[in-house]
């Protein structure tokens, strides 16, 4: 008998995507992209506009069907048992649509509800959420007295009420002030330590590169590379992500490679331009 | 310059919209669908018009008659305008989502409000188009105009026009200075839902007087006609149907005062705007970009004991019992639609000797179909784009569909109690009649429901800011085409039922409708369910 008979089966991955596909019309917003979000780990979501991002996200989160590939999160594959996998997932949208005449606190009931977690469970965890994200002065008030930060923060603390494996968050900092900011960063810092994944979807390229533990560029629905930012600059040792991200994503009409099935090292397609960010 | 690039712009969003380029004009809401409805309704105006003018000259109405018929059509379409456009003016001109880019630009206050003037015109059209217009010229069919009167017919319009949207931003903007601009459209909305509630009841009550059986109902309406133009003589309406009066009757000079009076009401209520919108724009502008919303405390609370809902359906219900409750507008339509739906029967009543418990049964049945547009089709799109937690849920699209249908049912239901309970008194209903008209009630609910949730699945607009139209304009008509089967349905089994009285038919009628009903009402759930399962989150 093999050793390894005896252990536990390891943890899935929080979110593991194979040969993923998305087309709107006659537009592939996703091309066969295969990733995986890794037990503690944050995985940086980057690419220009219109590459694919926040659809990958709305896929790996139901809200859109794939027109072909995979989603399994932590182990459930979202096509047969979607239902199951939704209740393992955390996503906080672009734009965080709330109801405008409920306050944060019966907000935070309804989705507790919604997500079947026990009624005292959720209240601990709504007070401790609203404490460390400062609206507790306002967590009464109706939500259509708040700013766009105080929006940002209830649909981050909705998302994490059931705690969920997988936390995705879409541009989690728009609307933050540098407290709230520092809070969210701090919050997903510890949720990977903690064993969850977080996928991080965000333009800021400095926040990624100080935030995550690995990234993925897409570009045109396609992975153009995906690794440690080590990785990524390869030989270029002074090269910033910004460097990397220019390059990697810069012209028309490369014929991107497919992704990669979580490998740690960086993959870039061949003749991509600019090869800074090839690691190997 | 930027104005006329502005003005460039807009005909390109119109090209596109015509040429239905993105998915928000396909279907039943490409643009082109609006006008033909538009126009439907000006044709059936023109017709009618046009009718009730021959009619009058027949019955030798004078020419006061029909001047003031047109008068009160032309006022009509004025305050049509006031009341129920002018919220979508100034939603127009304050919520636009490129109202901050046009702020930003080097456009001074006065040009901001002239483009969204113009972008207010064609939002504000309806009744223009489907009133005012088909009204002149119905009047110009019967009543032949010269060459100069068509062209004096349709300035008086656009003055009519020019002066309702002028009185209307002068009375507005100073309200936006104090009010936000959201409550201030509420507003504006509950203002037109409380006139189509007197139109409905003069509708109801009044109109069907004047074709009472033993008189002569035309010289009646004639009699009306004129007592309220004499009332309303006074109103830029009756200003331009002495315009035409005097067009048709070659009389330059009256044609010319006639002309003047209208053109200077409609040249002040241009200057009022103008010169309101001069002091107060800014500050109202200013207002929109950061409003200050009063922050209202949802509850207080108190220790750990909050009153938190066990379950999915407790939970929505409980959701959608705050959400109604604080959403004063939806609340008093809903309340103030069910009132007109039980009212709607007694216009039969008027013309027709209709026994107490088929009257019973047709208030209650169109009470309990209206009921099923006016609570269930809004159900789900009163939840705006936040019904994105839903899907993010682990909830079935059944469950979450029967915690709808429950919270429905939980708002419809007591009205409906209450209307019967109203109707057996007043009526002086038997108990076994009484019992059976709540059965057919109960049966009609039903289906209402169950139609209402699906049409609301289908059509619902998140987006909506109209507490009447939070279904998009193809779901409306579609809506008001399943409301008038139901009530059709309804009505001939009541019918059946008043035939059949004593008979086996007559008895088990009610619960054969009602079986009937509930069956139809699963297949309508079913729908929605699978409709529910397939939508996708694109927005």
């Amino acid at each position: 008998m093999r050793p390894d008979h005896a252990r536990p089966a390891p943890d899935p991955p929080p979110l593991e995507v194979h040969g993923l596909v998305r087309r709107y019309g006659r537009v592939t917003a996703v091309d066969g992209l295969s990733f995986r979000v890794r037990p503690g780990e944050i995985l940086g979501f980057l690419g220009p506009n219109g590459a694919g991002k926040t659809t990958t996200l709305r896929v790996c989160a139901g809200l859109l069907r794939p027109d072909a590939g995979e989603v399994r999160i932590a182990g459930v594959p979202l096509a047969r048992e979607p239902l199951a996998a939704r209740a393992r997932v955390g996503l906080v949208p672009d734009e965080p649509f709330l109801y405008e005449r409920l306050s944060a606190r019966e907000f935070f009931d309804f989705v507790a509800a919604l997500y079947g977690v026990p009624a005292m469970t959720a209240a601990r965890r709504a007070e401790a959420l609203i404490e460390r994200f400062e609206l507790a002065g306002v967590a009464d008030q109706l939500v259509e007295s708040y700013s766009l930060g105080m929006r940002r923060k209830t649909s981050v603390i909705a998302a994490l009420l059931h705690d969920p494996p997988l936390l995705m968050l879409d541009e989690p900092l728009n609307g933050l002030d540098p407290r709230g900011a520092r809070a969210l960063k701090d919050l997903l810092r510890e949720r990977a330590a903690a064993g969850g994944g977080v996928l991080v979807s965000t333009h800021l390229l400095d926040v990624a590169e100080r935030l995550c533990d690995r990234v993925l560029i897409l570009h045109h629905g396609r992975t153009r590379a995906e690794g440690t930012f080590d990785e990524l600059r390869g030989a270029r040792a002074d090269a910033t992500l910004e460097d990397v991200f220019l390059a990697l994503t810069a012209g028309e009409g490369a014929d991107g490679a497919g992704g990669t099935a979580g490998g740690a090292s960086a993959v870039a397609p061949p003749g991509a331009p600019g090869a800074a960010g090839r690691g190997a | 310059m930027i104005v006329s690039r502005v003005a460039l712009g807009r005909l390109r969003l119109l090209r596109n919209a015509f040429a239905g380029r993105g998915s928000a004009a396909r279907g039943l809401r490409h643009p082109a669908v609006a006008l033909v409805i538009v126009a439907a309704m000006g044709a059936v105006a023109f017709a009618g018009f046009r009718a009730l003018l021959e009619a009058l000259l027949l019955a030798g109405a004078g020419r006061e008659a029909c001047v003031g018929a047109l008068g009160l059509a032309l006022a009509a379409a004025f305050a049509g305008l006031l009341v129920f456009d002018l919220d979508a003016a100034a939603a127009t001109l304050l919520l636009d989502p490129d109202l901050e880019l046009l702020r930003r630009a080097p456009v001074p206050p006065g040009g901001v409000l002239a483009i969204k003037l113009a972008d207010a015109v064609p939002r504000t059209a309806t009744p223009i188009v489907a009133l005012a217009l088909p009204a002149a010229f119905a009047f110009g069919a019967v009543f032949p105009l010269p060459a100069w009167g068509w062209l004096a017919a349709t300035g008086a319009v656009a003055a009519l026009w020019i002066a309702a949207l002028g009185l209307g931003i002068a009375l507005v903007l100073p309200a936006l200075t104090v009010v936000p601009a959201r409550r201030a459209r509420e507003a504006l909305g509950l203002v037109a839902t409380f006139t189509i509630t007197a139109i409905w009841l003069v509708n109801a009550l009044w109109v069907p007087r004047l074709a009472d059986e033993g008189a002569e109902p035309l010289s009646r309406v004639a009699d009306a006609v004129a007592r309220a133009a004499e009332a309303l003589a006074w109103s830029p309406g009756h200003a331009a149907a002495r315009l035409l009066w005097a067009a048709h009757a070659g009389d330059a000079a009256a044609a010319a005062a006639a002309g003047a009076a209208l053109a200077a009401s409609a040249l002040a209520a241009a200057l009022l705007a103008w010169r309101v919108a001069r002091a107060l724009l800014p500050r109202v502008l200013d207002a929109v970009a950061a409003p200050r919303l009063h922050a209202r405390v949802a509850r207080p609370r108190v220790g750990a004991a909050r009153d938190v809902p066990r379950g999915l359906a407790a939970a929505v219900l409980a959701r959608d019992r705050r959400l109604f409750v604080r959403d004063w507008t939806v609340l008093a339509d809903v309340l103030t639609a069910a009132a007109l739906w039980t009212l709607l029967p007694l216009v039969s009543r008027a013309v027709l000797e209709t026994e107490g418990a088929a009257l019973a049964r047709a208030m209650l049945a169109t009470l309990a179909v209206g009921l099923g547009y006016e609570i269930a089709a809004r159900s789900i799109p009163f939840e705006r784009r936040a019904v994105l937690w839903t899907r993010l849920a682990p909830v079935p699209p059944g469950a979450w569909l029967m915690a709808k249908l429950a919270g429905a049912a939980l708002l419809a239901g007591p009205i409906v109690l209450v209307a019967w309970a109203i109707l057996a008194s007043a009526l002086g209903l038997a108990p076994a009649d009484a019992a059976r008209a709540l059965v057919f009630a109960a049966g009609a609910l039903g289906l209402s429901l169950a139609l209402g949730l699906w049409a609301g699945a289908r059509f619902g607009d998140p987006a909506w800011v109209n507490p009447r139209a939070m279904l998009n304009l193809g779901g409306r008509l579609v809506a008001a085409g399943l409301m008038m089967s139901q009530i059709s349905l309804w009505l001939v089994l009541g019918f059946m039922a008043s035939l059949g009285r004593g008979a086996l038919t007559g008895e088990s009628l009610p619960w054969l409708a009602v079986g009937a009903a509930l069956v139809l009402g699963g297949v309508a759930l079913s729908a929605t369910i699978r409709r529910l399962h397939r939508v996708e989150w694109r927005d």
